[in-house]
């Protein structure tokens, strides 16, 4: 088994704060991991380390073997590291498909130059994006929504959109930060058979999640947090009768 | 009247040109310039001193397009990571700095006293002058508004709008945001140049007290009404904003109770006033977000 | 004796800008956004004085009543207009200020014309005191530009409304759930930075001379003290009154005076562009 990420003594600091201390844990290639842990334990601050909007104080973050710690966002992105956020964050007042067109790399249309040109290779390779995000939103179940405001969207399809618009740029590893939170239970199944699909296509996730369901279901392994820290990881099961994990969940605020 | 009407129409396709430059900045992009005049007078200064030392017509137009992108582009990364407020600060004071700079030296720009003697393009054949600068401003306008429309249209311009509703978005799908809005922010620039290159032709004349504040919020305001972000908006706006306040400068012949100084400052008011009117329809309570 | 001069002028200075400074600020601090009308509340305070001497009044009761007076213009405009954009964010309250900047500006070319203006002062001899020179009326500038932001000071920090004011600067939610009133609080503040605007444009009236662009000429030096003053702390505002005012006096040394105001420029993007938060740090 090939390790995809792998994280190695990573800190961060907010003020007084001790946001992430010493985090070492790493994922293997095609799996799909849990990450779970009471509020506050670091885990949002942890894709924000892994994804490159935050810099860590100290420590390593390797993707594919190469160092990614001091890249910036949009290096990492295109690396093939793609994240969703916990509060949904669409592009309201543009359409579905919109929100999606938006990702294809290294687009001709992109650039002043283009605005020159007779506009036949935009269109033409408009044209093939378009097709590939009518795939994506198939594929999650947004056909129907492709043409309508991003903002008038549920809140579970609007989690549907974030997972679109990341497996537009087909990524390596997806980064999920809590895909199924104030998700209706319908929605939970279809986001879950989706979830296992985007998996069996050959993208690695780690989820971010609550729900204790969606990890033992899906998750092949579960890593636990509290404050900063990896304090177990193992197989659901085991991690269900880790007495270290019971003592951090009773110990801090019930999710 | 007729002259007048002219006149009114070359200056509202001249404010136009900036006021389209600052819908690519503000409107599409979401970086707010309160100095656009500051590109304005680097344009017509440019064209002013190529045309002093005998340059063609179209050549001071382009490189006094280039300049004022140019700066534009200078301002646009030397300010990459600031806030609106801040980016608010910095471009108002940016513009006055400009002024001050035009206002100091003497050898580059004249000082107080300007350029004067600025050529005009030649007239057209069986026009007048005024009618044939009117033909090319207005032509030299729909190229702009072609181009500006195209931006709006193509897949640059989805990633600006992107830009504006969430930065973290657009970097999230790995694209260089600051990439974009350094070149949205000199796009922006350069159409204020190629107004102010016009500006400075139409005028034959300029000096650094035709490039205080008030040219900024004249196409401020004329985004505004446009409801910031479409080109058609925008330009229909100008020429409202343009009929208002360049169509009061006939009341000079009418009105013999108030002095030149005394109308130039209720016309300035009166810029003033409509745009306080315009931030509170366009943001007032009826329109609570 | 040259350095002595730079020092008196570069005092003069801060002591001028500062409570203007004190004004955007302060407003920053409670309402979040930057004011660009103050400078012309600065010159309108300053016209006023000159409209109360032209009765007869000595010069300091007339830029009193001219300060009240611009307080309320101040207080007046934000219940009229600024306070229908209140939950706008902080865009909207800032093409407000830049319209308000643009009427009082010409309504005061419209009432007093171009020209420039004097206050009806005799200039007085200047004095020696302690090596320098210095005229009686810069030491009367300097002295009200310490008092006033003294008093500012010392009620912010010991009456129950410089403590609302305060609370809702660091941190509004919170302000209002202990009791405080937002909107009394920015009707205070607006006062307050109306009546500052009018007692510098006054002052700085006196050293210059009045005409329409004499608030607007400072803009750059009054954002830049601001900023470089934390956008929120009056003490801030005085010290970097005091910073921005020796940096460009002493620019004099190497360059023209005319670029005073561009060096204040350079000062302020190379503060947001090093250190955002200005030298000392605000509530927040």
């Amino acid at each position: 088994m090939k390790e995809i990420l792998e994280i190695k003594c990573l800190s961060r600091r907010f003020g007084g704060l001790q946001a992430v201390n010493k985090c070492e844990f790493s994922v293997r290639a095609h799996s799909i991991t849990g990450l779970v842990g009471p509020n506050g334990a670091g885990k949002s601050t942890l894709f924000n380390l892994v994804s490159g909007f935050v810099r860590p104080d100290s420590g390593e973050i390797r993707f594919a073997g190469e160092r990614i710690d001091t890249l910036s966002a949009h290096s990492v992105a295109r690396l093939g590291l793609r994240r969703t956020f916990q509060i949904p964050r669409e592009l309201k007042q543009m359409t579905v498909l919109e929100n999606l067109l938006l990702v294809p790399e290294n687009q001709f249309g992109d650039r002043i130059v283009s605005v020159l040109s007779q506009g036949k290779r935009v269109r033409e390779e408009e044209g093939k994006n378009l097709q590939i995000a009518r795939g994506v939103l198939e594929m999650v179940g947004l056909s129907e929504k492709a043409t309508h405001q991003a903002a008038l969207l549920s809140g579970g399809q609007k989690k549907l959109l974030e997972l679109a618009r990341c497996l537009m740029a087909k990524p390596k590893l997806l980064l999920l930060d809590e895909p199924t939170a104030g998700v209706n239970p319908t929605l939970i199944r279809h986001l879950m058979s989706v979830l296992r699909r985007v998996n069996e296509s050959g993208v690695t996730l780690l989820i971010i999640e609550h729900n204790m369901t969606v990890i033992m279901e899906l998750c092949e392994r579960v890593i636990v947090m509290d404050r900063g820290q990896v304090i177990a990881a193992g197989s659901p099961s085991a991690i269900q009768s880790n007495k270290q994990v019971l003592e951090a969940y009773l110990g801090g605020v019930s999710a | 009247m007729i002259d007048y009407a002219v006149s009114i129409l070359i200056f509202a396709c001249i404010y136009g040109l900036v006021a389209l430059g600052l819908n690519i900045q503000w409107g599409l992009t979401g970086l707010i310039n309160l100095g656009q005049v500051a590109f304005f007078a680097v344009g017509a200064y440019t064209f002013a001193l190529l045309s002093k030392i005998g340059m063609p017509f179209p050549v001071g137009v382009l490189v006094a397009t280039l300049t004022g992108g140019g700066f534009g582009a200078a301002v646009a990364m030397f300010t990459p990571r600031l806030r609106e407020d801040y980016l608010a600060i910095v471009t108002l004071g940016f513009s006055e700095f400009v002024r001050l700079i035009l206002l100091n030296e003497k050898w580059l720009a004249g000082g107080p006293d300007g350029i004067a003697g600025i050529q005009r393009p030649m007239t057209i054949a069986g026009f007048g002058s005024e009618v044939s600068f009117l033909i090319i401003v207005v032509v030299t306008l729909a190229i702009a508004f072609a181009f500006t429309r195209r931006i709006e249209g193509f897949p640059i311009g989805r990633t600006l709008r992107a830009i504006r509703e969430d930065e973290t978005v657009v970097s999230s799908v790995g694209k260089v945001t600051l990439a974009y809005k350094t070149r949205a922010f000199m796009l922006g620039a350069a159409l204020a140049g190629l107004g102010g290159a016009f500006f400075a032709s139409y005028l034959s004349y300029i000096s650094p007290d035709m490039f205080g504040p008030n040219v900024s919020i004249y196409v401020l305001a004329a985004v505004l009404i446009g409801r910031q972000g479409s080109s058609v908006a925008t330009l229909a706006s100008t020429a409202l904003v343009a009929l208002l306040l360049e169509g009061t400068r006939i009341l000079k012949d009418y009105v013999t109770f108030v002095d030149g100084v005394e109308l130039a400052a209720l016309r300035l008011m009166l810029l003033g006033i409509a745009l306080i009117a315009i931030v509170a329809v366009r943001y007032g309570p009826r329109r609570a977000v | 004796m040259e350095l002595k001069i730079y020092l008196v002028s570069a005092l003069v200075s801060a002591a001028i800008w500062s409570l203007p400074a004190a004004a955007i600020s302060l407003i920053y601090g409670v309402l979040r956004y930057p004011n660009f009308a103050i400078p012309e509340l600065m010159t309108l305070g300053a016209y006023l004085t000159l409209l109360l001497c032209g009765f007869g009044v000595p010069l300091w009761v007339a830029g009193i009543f001219s300060a009240l007076l611009t307080g309320l213009v101040a207080l007046a405009l934000d219940q009229t207009v600024f306070r229908f954009v209140r939950r706008a964010g902080m865009l909207p309250p800032v093409l407000l200020s830049l319209g308000v900047m643009l009427v009082v500006q010409n309504f005061v070319r419209f009432v007093w014309g171009n020209g420039n203006l004097q206050f009806p002062i005799t200039p007085m001899r200047p004095v020696i005191l302690a090596g320098f020179i210095i005229s009686p009326i810069q030491l009367i500038i300097i002295a009200t530009g310490i008092a006033i932001l003294g008093a500012i000071f010392l009620s912010l920090r010991f009456t129950e409304f410089g403590r609302a004011i305060r609370a809702t600067s660091t941190n509004p939610e919170l302000a209002v759930v202990t009791g405080v009133q937002p909107e009394r609080v920015y009707a205070a503040v607006l006062f307050v930075a109306g009546f500052l605007s009018a007692v510098g444009g006054t002052v700085l009236a006196t050293e210059t001379s009045l005409n329409p662009l004499l608030g607007w000429r400072v803009l750059i030096p009054l954002f830049a003290v601001a900023i470089l003053g934390g956008l929120g702390s009056v003490v801030g505002a005085a010290l970097a009154a005091l910073l921005v005012g020796l940096a460009s006096e002493f620019s004099l040394l190497i360059l023209p005076s005319s670029y005073k105001t561009a060096l204040a420029f350079l000062v302020l993007t190379l503060v947001l562009l090093v250190r955002p938060s200005g030298l000392i740090k605000s509530g927040s």
